[in-house]
């Protein structure tokens, strides 16, 4: 496409003007999607830059970005990168400490960050969820790029990996440009994909292969502020995403909700690949999803070679092995074993730290710290340097190969294995119960002499501490075993797992033992139902669970709350299906209801400067209000109504009323809403209505009046109003109650008013609770 | 009309450490924002929505908003309409615990 060595200023500056206005990126906020155009995000780049002058931060001075993914984050990355600034993104999990070290080190001139993460004092500090209100008053200038040379440096990535104090590894131009470059001479994705960014941008994989090589071929990259898997896939399938970049981690979890469903409804026809990266990826994962037809990319590298190392797709795999070395980077393997690495994309040093430098050279040769064996150009790891063993006799021992052996029982979820007492320890965490004596003696029988475990420990967690990219932390497995008394009770069912963490309870768990002997209160309670609600997707109610209920009794609860599982129904918003909708409104809805009802709007100017999309909320009279309120209402909209109306969560007549449902998607765009279906998913429907433009009409009452007055409103307006950041329409219906009431078939005729009231808009719903915005809107409503 | 009284008292320190996600579902995104996370208001706050979960059972955390008058005293709000006529709380501290009650005045309904 364009000449190879493209420098990445010039990536982002085509990049832009070629995507003009074309949504390019999406990021997932809570419940809504906001995308960004290359010139919105232009504009924003070129008001950063200007803030870089007036702050005073020209060429090779340093700024920290500390915050998650958004499109505030990535502009002020571009603008740095075009600017010449240096820049320090940081991880999420950096604590107070490790910043302040850091900013010692580097001393940057101002931090972007989220405003709810830690702060540092001195610093100057732009807030990222806030950054518009910092660049509102500054000129609008265009987006221009700085003279930049290869050896500039553009970023320092400080990483602690899987072992104690963390390093700066700087990296220039030069190392990102061929970084990037062997990323695409391994992995082409000429065409125009959808592509879902799951790592933080603070990762140099993410940088360059969720960002860069994205952009490079034209991809529209989304990011989501969640790594829920069941939020993922719903994402996936509602957006219609092709591919997705994660770490092995969220693939396994992925794969525990994608277990005995079917793929394509769940993620739909179009998804076709993962992207995988970080830490190591077990092959048993790999062919799984391969044999739904998925493929998975692997990729193995370290952020002191720009990520690329070799990268595994389907076409050049060999089982064992992650992958092939990616092109200009030289590979060879020094005599104890270590993988060495030579070229552009590699590190010049790491930041401030000579002394770490020189360790980690060998003339010019970079060492990784990596063990394994190279046979016709195919990297096989066997380990970290530092991870192994060498036993009382002097033998080397590789904890991955004693790892390999115990992950292969079927009662091991994960195992590590570590040096305790000049002897092996291996650490396991179990799928089910089972005689530990026993697996270790099966596992020792299949190890050679020096390699045979001498002593065992259960982990008492779910899943070992580990890096941002899935590594154990072993030196924090070994820390904590020195701390952790042995446990007297370990259960293998799920169930029983999660009240153990919450309640840790000084008796056994049975069946028949009472929650609040198990030492529930009423907090307690609360995390409890939050943990079942992650575990297994089941929201309980809290009166269910009191003092009396037992295990078996919180059992038959779960089995009866199973939320049916209700998925977005994206056929309503084919704009086909919707022309002939309105077809229908028009030919049928409209002359019935006119016929009866004389209709007189007030208030129209109301809606005269509104910007589209926004939530209009009114009284319910009867069942003709949508009709006439939304004949006068000039853009597409979409009624959240009850699930009932769809046959959902009820028993009888459930062919009827999904005709009647589907009628009412039809004509109305209506969509369930409601607590039959969950707060989490009436809210995530809602959203993406507005993600494709409509307005909502939303009756807060929740069901038509029986006297004619208005009913107090229900809460799902309140939370509509603050989780959605739109402006909310008051509307106020009278006279239909005459017309058509509830329980009435045959209408009458006479005069109706609707009233438009004036916009309620965000700034008034700022820092007010569910209950204070419903209490307002219904206000405003009545007040009409 | 009848009389309603609910009380809860819990240690402090159970909010020392406690989960964003617990957290949220207890209490108001501004409650938490407003308390900047001190184990002492929190508590005091849970105490007061306990209390009048104790006197209606059928009512959620999120519709129970506990905010403070200017003048200190802190002012209940209830997001579902349970014919209460007139309502007063008080939340205390000492040492390691936070205690409320809540009085209730409710309407009959015939």
């Amino acid at each position: 496409m364009s000449k190879k060595e493209e420098s990445i200023q010039n990536l982002i500056l085509n990049y832009l003007k070629r995507n003009k206005n074309k949504k390019v990126i999406a990021i997932r906020i809570g419940y809504r999607t906001f995308y960004a155009t290359g010139k919105s995000l232009s504009e924003k780049i070129a008001k950063i830059q200007e803030l870089f002058k007036n702050e005073n931060i020209s060429k090779g001075d340093k700024i920290i970005i500390f915050g998650k993914n958004s499109i505030e984050w990535i502009s002020v990355y571009f603008a740095s990168i075009l600017s010449g600034t240096i820049i320090i993104p940081l991880d999420l999990l950096t604590d107070h400490s490790l910043l302040k070290k850091i900013q010692k080190q580097v001393n940057a001139k101002a931090i972007f960050q989220d405003s709810n993460l830690v702060r540092l004092k001195p610093v100057k500090k732009f807030y990222l969820d806030n950054l518009d209100d910092s660049l509102r008053l500054l000129k609008n200038e265009a987006i221009y790029s700085e003279n930049i040379l290869d050896d500039d440096i553009l970023e320092i990535i400080y990483t602690s990996g899987s072992t104690g104090d963390p390093k700066g590894v700087v990296l220039t131009n030069k190392n990102i440009t061929s970084g990037l470059n062997s990323a695409r001479s391994s992995v082409k994705l000429n065409f125009k994909l959808k592509i879902l960014n799951l790592l933080p941008l603070s990762h140099i994989l993410s940088q360059i292969y969720g960002l860069f090589l994205l952009m490079h071929s034209n991809n529209q990259i989304y990011f989501m502020d969640s790594i829920k898997s069941k939020k993922i896939i719903s994402f996936i399938r509602n957006k219609k995403i092709n591919g997705a970049i994660l770490v092995p981690g969220i693939l396994r979890a992925l794969k525990k909700d994608l277990e005995n469903k079917s793929f394509i409804s769940n993620l739909g026809l179009q998804f076709r690949f993962f992207g995988v990266g970080g830490s190591f990826l077990d092959n048993e994962l790999e062919k799984w999803f391969r044999r739904h037809l998925i493929l998975v990319i692997q990729g193995y590298g370290l952020t002191e070679t720009s990520s690329v190392l070799t990268t595994n797709t389907l076409f050049s795999q060999k089982v064992g092995s992650v992958g092939k070395i990616a092109k200009d980077v030289d590979v060879k393997i020094s005599e104890d074993g270590e993988i060495l690495v030579k070229g552009n994309n590699v590190t010049s040093c790491y930041y401030k730290d000579s002394e770490k430098t020189k360790d980690s050279f060998e003339g010019q040769w970079f060492k990784t710290g990596d063990l394994g064996y190279l046979k016709d150009n195919y990297i096989y790891l066997k380990g970290r340097k530092k991870d192994i063993i060498i036993t009382g006799t002097g033998l080397n021992v590789y904890p991955s190969d004693i790892e390999k052996v115990l992950n292969k029982f079927p009662e091991v979820k994960e195992s590590c294995v570590l040096e305790k007492n000049d002897k092996i320890h291996a650490v396991l965490i179990l799928k089910k119960k089972t005689d530990l004596n026993k697996l270790v003696k099966g596992a020792n029988s299949m190890l050679l002499a020096h390699q045979k475990i001498s002593s065992y420990s259960l982990w008492h967690e779910n899943n070992f501490p580990k890096t941002n990219t899935g590594k154990i932390k072993k030196f924090i497995v070994s820390e904590e075993l020195e701390k952790i008394k042995a446990r007297s009770y370990f259960y293998k069912e799920e169930l029983h797992k999660i009240i153990n963490n919450v309640l840790n309870p000084s008796n056994k768990i049975k069946e028949n033992s009472k929650l609040s002997d198990l030492g529930m209160d009423s907090l307690r309670r609360i995390e409890l139902i939050s943990e079942i609600e992650d575990e297994f997707g089941i929201g309980l109610n809290e009166a269910d669970i009191n003092q009396y209920t037992k295990v078996s009794d919180l059992r038959k609860l779960m089995a009866k709350e199973k939320l049916e599982e209700i998925k977005f129904k994206k056929w309503q918003l084919n704009p086909l299906v919707r022309i002939f909708g309105n077809i229908l409104r028009v030919i049928i809805s409209y002359p019935l209801v006119f016929s009866f009802a004389k209709v007189s709007y007030e208030g129209l100017e109301n809606l005269k400067d509104l910007k589209y999309p926004v939530i209009f909320a009114s009284n319910h009279q009867s069942a003709w209000d949508p009709v006439v309120i939304i004949k006068s209402i000039k853009t597409r909209t979409a009624i959240p109504t009850h699930p009932m109306i769809f046959g959902i969560g009820v028993k009888k007549h459930k062919l009827k009323r999904k005709i009647r449902g589907f009628l009412a998607s039809l004509a109305f765009n209506a969509y369930p809403f409601g607590e039959k279906i969950g707060t989490e998913k009436s809210l995530e429907f809602t959203a993406e209505m507005i993600d494709d433009n409509y307005s909502i009409l939303i009756f807060p009452e929740g069901r038509r009046t029986n006297d004619g007055k208005i009913k107090p409103f229900m809460q799902g307006i309140g939370y509509l109003a603050l989780a959605m950041n739109l402006p909310i329409i008051p509307v106020k219906i009278s006279g239909l109650f005459d017309i058509l009431p509830i329980n009435k078939t045959m209408p009458k005729k006479g005069k109706v008013i609707v009233k438009f009231g004036k916009p309620i808009n965000q700034d008034k719903l700022k820092n007010i609770s569910y209950i204070k915005a419903t209490k307002l809107i219904e206000k405003k409503v009545k007040e009409l | 009309m009848k009389i309603r009284i609910g009380c809860d008292i819990v240690k402090i320190s159970r909010f020392d450490n406690i989960k964003k996600k617990t957290l949220e579902r207890i209490f108001h995104k501004n409650e938490i924002k407003k308390s900047k996370m001190n184990p002492e208001t929190l508590a005091g706050i849970f105490a007061a929505k306990e209390s009048c979960k104790k006197v209606f059972n059928d009512i959620n955390w999120h519709d129970i908003e506990i905010k403070k008058k200017r003048n200190g005293k802190p002012l209940l709000i209830l997001g579902k309409d349970k014919g209460v006529a007139s309502s007063d709380l008080s939340i205390s501290h000492d040492g390691d615990y936070a205690i409320a009650s809540v009085v209730f005045l409710i309407r009959e309904v015939q």
